[in-house]
């Protein structure tokens, strides 16, 4: 979905590097369940129909999270008894804790990467967010690469069946034999790009400068951000168990 | 400080597509050992693979910054790839860039070799185990932060060194 008419990118990728960084810090079940739940409902609502398996494997993670939480942290109170498994207190908040905020960040991440279309976002955050030509140079040209370079990596794979070795690298040595030919091929190409580039003046051009293009829809965007930056602020600061007093802890 | 011309930003471009095409590709790995043994297991499997934009830009590359600006960019380039750590991968990526960054500074920006590699990966390791201890706060018990700072040292200097000799090879010519 291109991001023509819809929200600006760079302020999607304020929005998404901000409240990444809020859920990151944030300790507070209750503040993390109100910022997290509602990105993870539109986040993985956007994102299901082109990224279904990784939502799934998402999801089948928590398991692992389960497993983690009753082995490390099962202390306190017992909460539930399942046969001969207790359950406790410190493994349930820490499982509703961590749980809330992987889910939140991730939520962020499918909204991000399902609204936005990232060669624009590297133009957006080149003119709007100032980022070096250089640094958006290179982006561009690695998302550039990334069909050429799979179709490099089939090759590889395939040469490396006729030789009669496994096509999915897994050892390192796999990896070492299969990075060398693709690096190698990349690199020769980079060169040749790199000095296509200088030849066409890309030192010498300027990058039209351009503001932060605040509609309505970016207003709104950036509100709803304040709203859960505040929230999880009074939710750190502990004012929130005062206005909802029935929570997990 | 060198100045980085188009065939540097181009060749950065390369790693981060690479890395950021590895990165992604070790989220499967991630999920795997999640789902058999929860995060813990889940990272120490994972761990160097997330640390070899550094070491494979610098030694491509061989100037300051580079082993920042390839870490930083694989991760930005892993953001704009649907996974489920979206942003938490660029705030990963800056600070594993800084700390890998000090394993060149340290030697005067003079050596790009299979041991400055292998501490670029080495050296990544804490950072990525101290963010962990912020992101999975109640699992790092001090005995698995032990552990699993270990583990991710070993394997970031693994992987170091080894995209290290590939970047030799790509590259070719001497570690000066």
């Amino acid at each position: 979905m291109g991001c023509e008419g819809l929200v600006d990118p760079a302020v999607l990728f304020i929005y998404g590097l901000v409240l990444t960084l809020v859920l990151f810090i944030d300790r507070d079940a209750l503040s993390l369940a109100l910022i997290g739940v509602p990105n993870a409902i539109v986040g993985f609502a956007l994102g299901w129909r082109k990224y279904k398996v990784l939502i799934a494997l998402f999801l089948i993670g928590f398991a692992g999270l389960a497993i983690n939480a009753l082995l490390l942290t099962n202390v306190g109170p017992a909460v539930l008894v399942v046969g001969p498994l207790i359950v406790r207190a410190g493994a349930v908040n820490t499982f509703i804790t961590i749980g809330l905020r992987i889910t939140g960040i991730a939520g962020v991440a499918f909204l991000f990467v399902s609204l936005v279309d990232p060669a624009l976002t590297i133009r957006s955050l080149e003119r709007e967010l100032r980022l070096p030509k250089g640094v958006c140079f290179a982006l561009a040209y690695a998302l550039r690469l990334v069909d050429l370079m799979s179709k490099d990596l089939r090759e590889v794979q395939g040469v490396r069946v006729l030789r009669g070795y496994r096509s999915v690298p897994i050892t390192p040595t796999d990896i070492k034999s299969v990075l060398t030919p693709l690096l190698s091929v990349g690199y020769e190409r980079a060169l040749w790009v790199g000095i296509a580039a200088e030849l066409r003046g890309f030192r010498l051009r300027k990058v039209s400068k351009e503001p932060l293009r605040i509609g309505w829809k970016e207003a709104i965007v950036l509100t709803l951000l304040a709203l859960q930056i505040l929230i999880a602020l009074a939710g750190m600061l502990g004012y929130l168990w005062l206005v909802v007093p029935y929570t997990f802890h | 400080m060198k100045r980085y011309t188009v065939v540097d930003w181009a060749i950065l471009g390369l790693v981060a597509v690479v890395t950021g095409v590895i990165f992604t590709f070790t989220w499967n790995v991630y999920y795997i050992g999640k789902a058999l043994g929860g995060p813990v297991v889940a990272r120490a499997l994972s761990y160097g693979l997330w640390f070899i934009g550094a070491p494979l830009a610098a030694s491509l590359i061989r100037k300051p910054a580079s082993a920042f600006l390839g870490e930083t960019l694989g991760a930005l380039v892993e953001t704009f790839l649907p996974n489920a750590g979206g942003f938490t991968n660029l705030i990963y990526g800056i600070c594993q860039g800084i700390a890998s960054e000090a394993a060149y500074a340290i030697f005067g920006y003079r050596k790009w070799g299979v041991l400055q590699g292998l501490l670029a990966g080495a050296f990544a390791g804490p950072v990525a185990v101290a963010l962990d201890a912020i992101l999975f706060q109640s699992l790092a018990t001090p005995p698995v932060m032990l552990a699993w700072t270990a583990a991710s040292v070993i394997s970031g200097a693994i992987y170091g060194a080894i995209v290290s000799a590939i970047g030799r090879t790509v590259r070719g010519g001497s570690e000066k």
